[in-house]
């Protein structure tokens, strides 16, 4: 398999990654080489200042197209701040939850206000 | 002419924002008036809930606003702020307690992380913090501005800072003049829910009014579990509800008065040591898709 490695500090042309914008850019990047079957490393190195955001819109958007298996086959990350690892980990459980029950989540929110 | 006499005191509490929402009610059906506010009876307006009245303001941009009777302090204060009523007149920097005001267009993030690193954590009082620290509260501010972004569906965020450091507190303020947290989980539920109900629901775990597929609901949680660590404090003042967590319990009340947008403060406590030095270490093959 093909390998790609994608600098997050050229994605977002700098340190900061925290606009929706920049995580769309890299969403798009990273299914363009997926498509190709190819496999992606996410390098974060440089990378100073990280959010939800940024990660939701271009790492859990993810899941709305692959599923976890060929994510973990295709995808892996380096170079992150130890204390932004956290961060990735609970965005990735998130994603997954998130699309697990999309289907529900309406149903839920309205179940959850029933006495009001 | 609309007279609105300031209460006596505006802080970072419910009291504090039920005032600026009462300030808000009286000057939204204004137009094309003179509005002035009176703050004789003010003896305390803390900085950061100028980010609060400047979005009153902006909200009725139609009115002329004549601010008067401001005590020599307080006029001192707003004005280190370069609140925007002076035209951004500002004070020389000695014993600054204040962070800058400032109205920021929500597509300009990168602009306003700019801000926060001149004006809030590269500021000349704030104690030595750790590189963490700085970067904890930089990312939690920023997540509460993308939010307001997202989910107020409005032009502009309005901030301010207050620091006390005797405390070593910073409050730090950010409002919009968009959708309220009741109208965006009213819509989404298609239930009549109360505006602290509405709160509740939004900053808890994995709760989202985002439709679509960038997932979303993990922003708050990671604010909350920061400021319980760090011994600080979270307010929301939307529509007619009160939400704040301290000490991590956290309580929702009615506010006396609706406002029609969003206030956030944070509370941070700035001379935290190693409340968040990391538990544990995640390799990045441990990072699993």
């Amino acid at each position: 398999m093909k390998r790609k490695i994608i600098n997050i500090f050229d994605v977002v042309g700098g340190k900061t990654a925290v606009s929706t914008e920049d995580g769309e850019r890299l969403f798009t990047t990273i299914s363009a080489f997926l498509e190709k079957d190819v496999e992606v490393v996410l390098d974060f190195a440089s990378i100073e200042t990280l959010i939800t955001t940024f990660l939701n819109a271009g790492i859990g958007q993810l899941y709305s197209k692959y599923d976890s298996p060929f994510l973990r086959e295709h995808l892996s990350v380096r170079g992150l701040q130890p204390e932004d690892k956290e961060r990735m980990v609970r965005t990735i459980e998130r994603a997954k939850e998130y699309f697990k029950d999309k289907d529900n989540l309406e149903k839920d929110i309205r179940e959850a206000f029933d006495d009001e | 002419m609309v007279i609105i006499q300031l209460p006596n005191s505006i802080g970072s509490d419910q009291q504090g924002f039920a005032s600026l929402a009462n300030v808000y009610q009286q000057v939204k059906p204004c137009q094309f008036e003179t509005i002035q506010l009176d703050f004789q009876n003010t003896t305390w307006f803390g900085a950061n809930m100028l980010a609060m009245l400047g979005a009153i303001m902006e909200s009725a941009w139609t009115n002329d606003f004549d601010i008067v009777n401001l005590g020599p302090a307080q006029e001192k204060i707003f004005k280190k702020t370069r609140y925007s009523y002076f035209g951004g007149e500002s004070l020389p920097n000695s014993y600054q307690t204040t962070v800058e005001y400032r109205k920021s267009k929500v597509s300009e993030i990168g602009s306003f992380e700019k801000y926060l690193e001149k004006k809030l954590l590269a500021h000349p009082e704030m104690p030595s913090m750790s590189a963490l620290l700085r970067k904890k509260i930089k990312e939690s501010i920023l997540e509460i501005f993308n939010n307001a972004k997202m989910h107020g569906n409005c032009e502009f965020v309005f901030s301010c800072g207050q620091y006390y450091p005797q405390k070593g507190r910073l409050d730090f303020t950010i409002v919009d003049i968009g959708n309220t947290i009741r109208k965006n989980v009213r819509d989404y539920s298609g239930r009549k829910v109360s505006s602290k109900k509405a709160i509740e629901w939004a900053v808890s775990e994995c709760n989202t009014t985002r439709k679509g597929d960038i997932p979303g609901g993990l922003g708050f949680t990671l604010i909350r579990d920061f400021l319980c660590k760090n011994e600080g404090k979270i307010q929301i003042a939307s529509a007619d509800g009160y939400w704040y967590e301290k000490e991590c319990i956290s309580q929702s009340e009615d506010l006396s008065d609706f406002f029609k947008g969003t206030a956030v403060n944070l509370e941070f406590n700035v001379n935290d040591q190693c409340s968040y030095c990391l538990t544990s270490e995640i390799e990045d093959t441990d990072i699993s898709f």
